[in-house]
C-alpha cells in the first residue's frame, strides 16, 4: 500500500547536514555508500526519507545497518529540481523531494533515479556502517567527521 | 579416427574436466546462482513488508545470467530484491552496471562511467543476454 501524501513543509538550509540510515546489509560495502541507498520506491509518495539528525533517521527503523549524512546545498546543488523539505507531521523527518522512483514502468524516469541515486552516494559522506540504536537516555556518541 | 568421431565423446568416460568444458565455471560464479536461489528466503534482504520476488522472476534471472558469456563477466555480482524485482550490480573504481529484471521477461540495463567525480557517459536500455555481455565486457575493460 502506497504511503500517504504527507504535506512538506520548510525548505532546509544549504548548510544544515541530513542524515540517511542504511535500512539494508547491502547499502553500503567496505566502508562505500552504494547508489541503492538512495533509491526511491513509487510507494514512497512523497520522497526519500532522511532524518535531521542520526537519532531521527533510525527512529522508524527496527534494524539498521549505519547512517551516512549530506550537506543539504549539495542536493539542492545536483540540479535535478531535488529539494530537502521538513515534514510538518514528523519532527525530525524530513524528504528529498522531486527525486524519480528507481522502479518506475517508465524508463527516463528509472534512469534519472539511478543517476541521482550515483549521484546522491557520492556527495554523502559515511558516518558508521555499524547499527545505531540510540539509547531512551539520549543518543549514543557517534563517529566524529573531519 | 574421423574428425567428427574425434569430436564425439562419450560423457560418461569423459574425465578431463578442462576438456569438457571450454570454459571453467568458476566458484565465485557459483555464488551469483546460490544468492538468487536464496532470494526469496533470505528476510534480511527485506524492509518490512516489502514485496518479494516471485519464482518465475529467479527462474527468469538465472536464465538470463546463464547466458552472459564468459561466465567470468559473472564475478564480483552482487544480486539484490528490489521491491518484486532482481537487480545484478557490478560496481567498479568508475564504472557500473546494474541488471534489472523487473519481470520475467523484461530485462533492463543502466550504465555509468564517473572521470574525476563527473558522469561522462551512462544510459538505461531494455536489453537481450547477449547485449549484457556486450555491456559487461565494456565494465571489465581496462
Amino acid at each position: 500500500m502506497a504511503a500517504p501524501i504527507v504535506a512538506l513543509g520548510n525548505l532546509v538550509e544549504d548548510n544544515a547536514y541530513v542524515f540517511r540510515a542504511f535500512a539494508l546489509d547491502g547499502n553500503r560495502r567496505k566502508g562505500k555508500i552504494r547508489a541503492r541507498a538512495f533509491y526511491r520506491p513509487s510507494d514512497h509518495a512523497d520522497g526519500l526519507s532522511v532524518g535531521v539528525s542520526p537519532e531521527a533517521c533510525v527512529a522508524e527503523l527496527t534494524t539498521n545497518y549505519g547512517y551516512c549524512r549530506l550537506q543539504v546545498g549539495k542536493i539542492h546543488g545536483l540540479a535535478h529540481g531535488l529539494e530537502v523539505r521538513l515534514d510538518p507531521q514528523r519532527e525530525g523527518h524530513a524528504l528529498i523531494h522531486n527525486l524519480p522512483c528507481i522502479d518506475s514502468g517508465d524508463e527516463n524516469e528509472r534512469k534519472k533515479a539511478e543517476l541521482i541515486a550515483g549521484k546522491l552516494a557520492r556527495c554523502a559522506e559515511l558516518v558508521t556502517d555499524e547499527p545505531y540504536y540510540p539509547t531512551p537516555e539520549g543518543p549514543q556518541p557517534h563517529p566524529q567527521l573531519p | 579416427m574421423s574428425t567428427l568421431a574425434h569430436a564425439i565423446v562419450d560423457p560418461l568416460k569423459y574425465q578431463s574436466s578442462s576438456q569438457r568444458l571450454a570454459e571453467p565455471f568458476f566458484a565465485d560464479v557459483g555464488k551469483v546462482f546460490s544468492a538468487l536461489d536464496g532470494l526469496i528466503g533470505n528476510d534480511s534482504l527485506y524492509e518490512t513488508g516489502e514485496v518479494k520476488p516471485s519464482e518465475d522472476n529467479v527462474k527468469w534471472a538465472k536464465e538470463v545470467l546463464l547466458r552472459v558469456l564468459p561466465r567470468h563477466y559473472l564475478r564480483g555480482a552482487e544480486i539484490e530484491p528490489y521491491r518484486g524485482e532482481i537487480h545484478a550490480t557490478w560496481e567498479g573504481a568508475e564504472k557500473r552496471v546494474v541488471a534489472y529484471f523487473p519481470q520475467p521477461n523484461s530485462l533492463k540495463v543502466y550504465y555509468e562511467q564517473v572521470v574525476n567525480d563527473e558522469v561522462a557517459c551512462h544510459d538505461l536500455k531494455n536489453v537481450t543476454a547477449a547485449e549484457l555481455s556486450g555491456i559487461l565486457a565494456w565494465f571489465f575493460k581496462k
